[in-house]
């Protein structure tokens, strides 16, 4: 009888030492500089299973380059800063700004090289990146899952700010973004030598500037680019290439005539400009030389020679741009591809 | 007739070669630019006919079939009723001031037509009238693009520039017959306006000036893109400001285009005040302010000789500018000028549309634009394009400032929005028909090959290489038109073509199978739910009221109807009753794998009713645990749960004795998976079931809710698992 009571006031205090409060998790988030708790082998059962009352959010992911997560790593980013703009309003970690008063702390657990954490195999994931939200109380198996969205950035973490409100009822959780000093710098930089240059060397900039030639190669590169989807891969965020069945890099996406890799723009762009060049070669270099050449014995094989070059450069890269847009539309019946194929 | 138009190309080539001055030769010029442009109006027209003759003279896709109903309407009422009309048919139970909101100038020029060919004794169907409009204005479009290219460099490459024009299917696109949208007549009046103003600021003309802002306001009166000449006039002259080339020619023509111009564009009633008020059009006003300012400058500098008036002239003109943005800021904060439209928005932030406005980004036509649509559309002017922009910026005339203006924002636009590629297409060939014929010029001149009697062997020889081969792209340029008018753009989409397992073509005609349904079976004031899509056609075709379509203008609308879709049934059925509709269409191509139906384009009903009730409506119930859209087994709860799902999926995997394959989303639907349908029944269901139509059940004549009654049926009725097609008990109306 006496054992039984005894055991009893021994697991009541063992229970009250053994819940995590708010001061250990605080100083468990303040180790690390981004107010991140790491969760090892040791620690986790202790934070995540043991009696508390403060939410805990838990990021699981891998930052080992076998893994390859490039979203992991995008993600963590996100997660810093998450961490980040809580401790910014709240040091302690707790809001009072809701009804009843809510701590929240940040957790991470991450698969750094080839040993996997006991958390992994212990949620049984077979996927990262995860978010798991851990209520009050001391559950280790109650959690929420708060799902990531496709598109990265800014807006994928007010979706997750959003989520974590709701489930947790915090109304007072802002983001902060960090400033982007680089940008500010190139600006400021550029500025400078603008005017450097235009109260230096007024002349050479006027000069410059009223060029001609200058203008048109800007402004007809600026063409080009547009005309090759660069607007596309901006709008819709394409990846630079695209990997193969067997692993070999693909330039471009077979079949599909409404999307493209943004490799496509530098290439199309590059077949644009030379087709662009043998034209303005045809039109302006040619006679050019001719004159140039009059009367010399030279003459003629220059005059031939060049537009002779010209047409076949014009001809190559027309062929080259049919076959490739053959990878894009297959069965496009004009390609000039019987001749192209010794260009290939 | 193709063939033609290929032999067009060749000889208007050679065109600027015959410069003799003798009568005949000017005669044989005459006789044969006369015969050329007949060619090219015949193969415009030609090509432009393939939907009517591989399918039927019909109205195409959607919109058009608003634009004909309403130049029905035009026809039959007057004039003043048209301006006056009040559309109870459509937006149920809003209804639309239609008169007001539509851009009036293609009805009345078809009208027009129509009245006088009636006058000259040939009464045609107005049905053919309008089918036939866009490929007749696309003849005038060629020879305007022709007298606009003739301006900029010669007739040479206006030719070239016309031939491009007829035939090039990045205009064609727009233009088939029966495709009577108004860009059909908007990309004519365009050209038509850039050609008078190419002419009026090159000569300073108050006439020339006086046409352009006469075709301005015919634009404004067709089309909404007017803005673009708005914007784009001013800056050119602005442009040529900064150039220091303002002239006494520039103010007369700008002075004169404006005023007239944005006078009569304030007589259109859906424009109205804005030209004054919106945004958009404030670029315009400022210009005009700045020539003022310019004009007045240029006039003191002639009277004091002074060197500090370029001192106060850049001190005024900064000045100035700062308390104009200032003014421009401060009005738009006070309301007095509307801030700019979303379209424009979405043109200059591309996330914008994404973020704020969910149905202008839910349009297919509002997509950017990959690189194999620009060779689809134009073939090899694409890469004569930036060369031709290259060159002209050699010569850099006043006139060749605006094209490559034109060109640069174009090529931007384009690359934004696919639709906006439709504006890009003249100055491609504007362009592209410089370059070449620059090319030509240099390599068709065969008037030094013979020297001394003596022919120049190795200069006859380079001619005939370079311009042989360019002329053999010419012959591909029409096989590739062709091809692209024949494959892609001359399908009505009413109607579309499909091929059986044996080769043979056949037609799927279920939306006219449909529509005709409901104009025979329904009543005439039931009220049609659908998505957006299909309101216009449903109007058109059924005669029946609906409650959303095309001129999307009321966003809360579009979204309720969206959540009637999202929602489960009882939620749905309530707010359908609220909207006092008695029937709900769905576009189901899972049996026939038709991709552009009702359940791929859910995700938008979803997404623009969040928009506005995002407590009760959120994007992500929809997909399965795993995050994907899928519409099998495991699909989510809520998605099985919604209306859209069990309309579209009702009675389907029966139809394979119990594994429903989705050919679209290659998913198999089991009947476990589709929840039964107690508040709607199921009244028709066309042959290949790309249309479904349900009819909202009358409440319970026992009181009981509808759930309950289906409840009970089901479970009195639990061993008989036939399903009962039942016909509708209504009589047949002729």
């Amino acid at each position: 009888m006496q054992y039984q009571v005894l055991l009893s006031l021994w697991s009541l205090v063992a229970g009250l030492c053994m819940a995590i409060t708010n001061d250990n998790l605080l100083q468990r988030s303040r180790k690390s500089s981004d107010n991140i708790i790491e969760l090892t082998d040791g620690n986790y059962q202790r934070i995540l299973g043991t009696g508390r009352n403060a939410w805990i959010m838990v990021f699981l992911t891998s930052s080992s380059p076998q893994i390859g997560c490039a979203t992991c790593i995008e993600a963590a980013d996100e997660y810093k800063l998450l961490a980040k703009s809580w401790f910014k309003d709240h040091p302690e970690g707790v809001s009072t700004a809701g009804e009843e008063e809510a701590s929240l702390f940040f957790a991470i657990s991450d698969l750094k090289d080839s040993k996997i954490p006991e958390t992994f195999s212990f949620y049984g994931l077979e996927h990262v990146p995860k978010f798991f939200l851990f209520g009050p109380g001391g559950n280790i198996r109650e959690y929420e899952t708060i799902e990531l969205m496709s598109g990265g950035g800014m807006e994928r973490v007010l979706g997750l700010v959003s989520d974590i409100k709701k489930s947790t009822n915090i109304p007072d959780f802002n983001i902060y973004q960090p400033m982007n000093w680089s940008l500010i710098s190139i600006v400021a930089f550029t500025t400078f030598c603008i005017s450097y240059m235009f109260k230096r060397h007024y002349e050479l900039t006027t000069k410059i500037l009223s060029m001609r030639p200058l203008w048109a190669l800007v402004w007809t590169f600026f063409t080009i680019l547009m005309l090759g989807g660069y607007m596309f891969n901006l709008i819709r965020g394409s990846q630079l290439a695209g990997v193969g069945e067997n692993g070999d890099l693909v330039y471009f996406l077979p079949n599909q005539s409404s999307s493209q890799f943004r490799i496509e723009t530098q290439i199309t762009g590059v077949i644009y400009s030379g087709l662009a060049a043998a034209v303005v070669g045809l039109v302006l270099a040619v006679p050019k030389l001719k004159s140039y050449y009059k009367g010399t014995s030279k003459s003629t094989i220059v005059e031939v020679g060049s537009s002779v070059v010209f047409a076949i450069m014009v001809y190559a890269f027309f062929a080259g741009l049919t076959s490739i847009y053959e990878i894009k539309q297959p069965g496009y019946p004009y390609p000039l591809t019987k001749v192209s194929s010794l260009f290939k | 007739m193709v063939t033609t138009g290929k032999s067009t190309i060749a000889e208007s080539a050679k065109t600027p070669v015959l410069t003799g001055k003798s009568s005949l030769v000017r005669w044989v010029q005459t006789v044969l630019t006369f015969t050329i442009f007949l060619a090219i109006f015949g193969a415009a027209v030609s090509s432009r006919l393939f939907s009517v003759i591989r399918f039927e003279s019909i109205i195409h896709e959607f919109d058009p079939w608003f634009n004909f109903r309403a130049t029905k309407y035009l026809v039959t009422h007057s004039f003043l009723e048209f301006l006056n009309w009040f559309d109870d048919r459509t937006w149920y139970p809003l209804g639309r001031v239609t008169g007001g909101t539509l851009y009036p100038g293609l009805m009345t020029t078809s009208g027009a037509v129509w009245h006088l060919l009636k006058r000259i004794g040939l009464p045609v169907d107005i049905r053919n009238v309008c089918v036939m409009f866009a490929p007749a204005f696309s003849g005038i479009t060629a020879l305007a693009t022709y007298h606009f290219t003739k301006e900029i460099k010669d007739s040479g490459a206006g030719l070239l520039a016309a031939a491009f024009m007829a035939i090039v299917p990045g205009y064609i696109s727009r233009s088939v017959a029966g495709s009577y949208d108004n860009e059909a007549i908007a990309i004519t009046l365009l050209m038509v306006t850039f050609m008078f103003w190419i002419k009026a600021q090159k000569t300073g003309s108050i006439l020339h000036a006086t046409l352009t802002a006469l075709f301005y306001f015919y634009m404004v009166s067709a089309w909404g893109g007017y803005v673009f000449i708005t914007n784009l006039i001013p800056l050119h002259i602005f442009i040529l400001i900064l150039m220091g080339r303002y002239n006494a020619k520039l103010y007369s023509a700008y002075t004169t285009w404006y005023a007239i111009g944005t006078l009569a564009s304030m007589q259109i009633p859906f424009v109205g005040f804005l030209p004054i008020r919106s945004n958009d059009h404030m670029a315009a006003l400022g210009v005009f302010g700045l020539l003022q300012l310019v004009a007045f400058g240029h006039f003191v500098k002639t009277k004091v000789s002074s060197d500090k008036f370029r001192v106060v002239m850049i001190v005024s003109l900064a000045l100035i500018l700062v308390v104009g943005v200032a003014a421009l800021f401060a009005l738009t904060y006070f309301g007095f000028i509307a801030p700019w439209t979303g379209r424009f928005y979405s043109l200059w932030d591309t996330n914008y549309a994404k973020i704020h406005i969910p149905i202008i980004a839910s349009v297919s036509e509002h997509q950017p634009v990959a690189w194999p649509a620009f060779f689809f559309d134009t073939h090899f002017l694409i890469w004569l394009f930036p060369a031709g922009v290259f060159l002209l910026f050699l010569d850099l005339k006043d006139e060749h400032v605006f094209v490559i203006v034109y060109s640069v924002l174009c090529s931007y636009f384009a690359g934004v929005m696919i639709r906006l590629m439709l504006t890009l297409t003249p100055v491609i060939c504007v362009a592209a028909a410089v370059a070449l014929s620059k090319i030509f010029d240099v390599y068709l001149d065969f008037s030094h090959t013979m020297k001394n009697k003596k022919v120049n062997v190795s200069n006859l020889v380079s001619r005939l290489l370079v311009s042989s081969t360019f002329i053999f792209y010419l012959v591909l340029f029409v096989f590739h038109c062709t091809w692209v008018n024949k494959m892609a753009y001359s399908s009505p989409s009413v109607v579309l073509p499909s091929t059986t397992y044996d080769g043979r073509t056949v037609l799927i005609d279920d939306f006219r199978e449909a529509y005709y349904w409901l104009r025979l079976n329904t009543e005439e004031d039931a009220k049609i739910a659908s998505w957006w899509d299909y309101g216009y056609q449903i109007g058109g075709m059924a005669d029946r009221t609906t409650l959303v379509d095309n001129n999307t203008w009321n966003n809360t609308h579009i979204a309720l109807v969206g959540k009637a879709m999202a929602s489960p049934e009882e939620k749905s059925y309530e707010i359908l009753k609220q909207l006092d509709a008695d029937y709900v269409l769905v576009i189901f191509g899972g049996l026939l794998g038709f991709s552009g139906d009702d359940v791929n384009k859910f995700l938008w009903m979803v997404r623009i009713s969040e928009g506005i009730w995002p407590d009760e409506i959120n994007e992500r119930n929809y997909f399965s645990a795993t995050g994907e859209y899928r519409v099998d087994s495991s699909a989510s709860q809520t998605m099985k749960e919604c209306l859209m799902y069990k309309m579209s999926y009702q009675g389907y995997p029966e139809l394979f004795g119990g594994q429903g394959i989705d050919k679209v989303r290659g998913q198999t639907i089991l009947p476990s998976d589709v929840l039964p349908l107690d508040y709607f029944e199921e009244v028709f269901t066309s042959e290949n079931w790309l249309v479904r139509l349900y009819q909202l059940k009358k409440e319970d004549s026992e009181g009981r809710s509808l759930k309950d009654a289906g409840d009970y049926e089901r479970s009195t009725t639990k061993s008989n698992k036939k399903k009962n097609f039942k016909k509708p008990d209504l009589d047949l109306r002729v």
